[in-house]
């Protein structure tokens, strides 16, 4: 039992130093960092809402996934693929750590910042917007912002791992996707006004499916089971791809 | 205990991370071999003074030469006193000062702290001083292996001589089937066994010529090398 938790403890400590090695990049630039997370999703959310003058909950939604996804990908994109192409994932395949707690360390680092960006977001929605948020919707949003941010991360690790060898290639791509889930699927307006074909296609994504249940928290209305189920799926898929892909022995 | 606990691994073509200071970078690695944080900082102190890396500590890596940055990658490998080491050309890069101090470093690992040492190098002469078992590849198929005297006596010859190009010397070096013998002006350059030295010197002296001006020189590892990758 006690062999057991030394090793929880021992893989908890591990993630973290993953973590620091890649949050050290956030920590030498902290500016260019705050910029990313804080100006990407305002950027848009503001023309938004002066150009819809409305829908103020679903663009508060919108831009909180966006906080999450947008950054999550990029950067883990770019670590898998920087590691890869610089060879540094031989530093941590030759020390006892886990495949597992090398993926959840290079995750865990942009949602260091990612955490800063929603909740200046957050409050932005709730003092300048007047988007009303209960104790209960704050943790329910909270949720879907972490879910958010695993599943991102295990699509920007599953580009990188399977994608190009070229890491600009990879950074593209990484950019593409973020692009699609988050603006061209339905996360900043609702799911209804897509037609019904598109409708059902958008459930395959996992951006719309959050934007959903995000939504229904907010406003106080019904999750929808569909969603729910469609996100448990994707999560799993994600995670079954990206533990196939980080395989290395230990020893 | 996980083995990897006690391997110090140097990869060859592995960056280092550019954005780590190099007291960063040993400390988070050192700290993956399962050490405490104060026990980590302990190890990457010892390191850097071995490595002469104290006054870069506060350097970001980026800022670094390759040279440099190949010794803050041996300076983790070192770390946590490993008992097994893999360095992949531990000193390319390197000046000829530092290439001595990490050659000192590796024997000490040896011998103090009886370590084993597997390493991969094209300084072939400076391994010679460390290495107890030699192995040589070409195209990934091993050619020889075993000790150095072993691998040197596997290609035929154990000794370089040098002797002045007379008619009495050739005949003696037809007589003892000395086979590897290259003709450079007035002198004459032969390749042989610690035995057919004997025997030429023998031979010389019971036809009164003197041996006092012959050269003789142990052919570097480096010329075994060259020799053993022709014969392939």
């Amino acid at each position: 039992m006690n062999q057991k938790i030394e090793e929880i403890k021992m893989r908890i400590r591990n993630i973290t130093v993953i973590a620091g090695i890649y949050l050290r990049y956030a920590k030498r630039n902290p500016g260019f960092y705050f910029l990313q997370v804080v100006f990407l999703p305002m950027s848009i959310l503001i023309p938004l809402l002066i150009l819809t003058q409305g829908l103020i909950v679903d663009l508060a939604v919108g831009s909180l996934i966006c906080t999450q996804v947008v950054m999550t990908i990029q950067d883990v994109g770019d670590i898998v693929s920087g590691d890869k192409a610089r060879k540094s994932r031989s530093f941590f395949i030759t020390t006892p750590i886990k495949p597992t707690d090398y993926m959840i360390g290079i995750a865990l680092a942009p949602l260091g910042y990612n955490v800063i960006g929603g909740a200046i977001l957050l409050a932005f929605c709730r003092f300048a917007l007047g988007v009303s948020i209960e104790p209960t919707q704050l943790f329910g949003i909270v949720l879907v912002l972490g879910a958010t941010w695993f599943i991102s991360a295990l699509v920007g690790f599953g580009i990188a791992e399977y994608g190009p060898r070229n890491w600009y290639h990879t950074g593209a791509i990484c950019g593409i996707v973020s692009f699609f889930v988050t603006f061209l699927a339905p996360v900043y307006y609702p799911v209804e006004r897509l037609p019904p074909i598109l409708r059902f296609a958008s459930y395959f994504l996992y951006t719309a499916n959050l934007g959903s249940i995000g939504r229904s928290i907010m406003m106080g209305t019904s999750v929808d089971i569909v969603s729910v189920c469609a996100l448990v799926c994707f999560l799993l898929l994600c995670l079954l791809i990206v533990i196939r892909g980080l395989n290395w022995r230990e020893l | 205990m996980p083995i990897k606990r006690a391997i110090g691994v140097m990869p060859q073509e592995a960056s280092p991370y550019g954005a780590l200071t190099v007291w960063e970078h040993i400390s988070f690695f050192t700290r993956l071999k399962g050490l405490s944080k104060k026990e980590a900082s302990v190890e990457t102190e010892k390191a850097l003074k071995l490595l002469d890396l104290e006054d870069r500590r506060n350097e970001e890596v980026d800022t670094l030469s390759g040279g440099l940055r190949r010794r803050v990658i041996l300076a983790q490998a070192i770390t946590n006193n490993p008992k097994l080491l893999l360095l992949d050309e531990p000193t390319a890069g390197f000046d000829p000062a530092a290439r001595k101090r990490v050659w000192e470093i590796i024997i000490d690992f040896q011998r103090k702290k009886e370590t084993t040492v597997i390493l991969t190098t094209p300084y072939l002469d400076d391994a010679r001083a460390v290495a107890q078992g030699i192995v040589i590849f070409n195209k990934g198929k091993v050619i020889t292996q075993g000790s150095v005297e072993e691998v040197m006596s596997n290609i035929g010859y154990e000794v370089e001589i040098e002797l002045e190009n007379r008619k009495e010397i050739s005949d003696i070096m037809n007589a003892h089937g000395i086979e590897k013998i290259k003709i450079d002006g007035d002198r004459i350059i032969a390749w042989i066994t610690w035995k057919d030295l004997q025997k030429i010197v023998g031979s010389m002296t019971s036809l009164g010529l003197s041996a006092s001006n012959m050269k003789i020189s142990r052919p570097s590892l480096d010329e075994v090398y060259l020799d053993i990758l022709r014969r392939v």
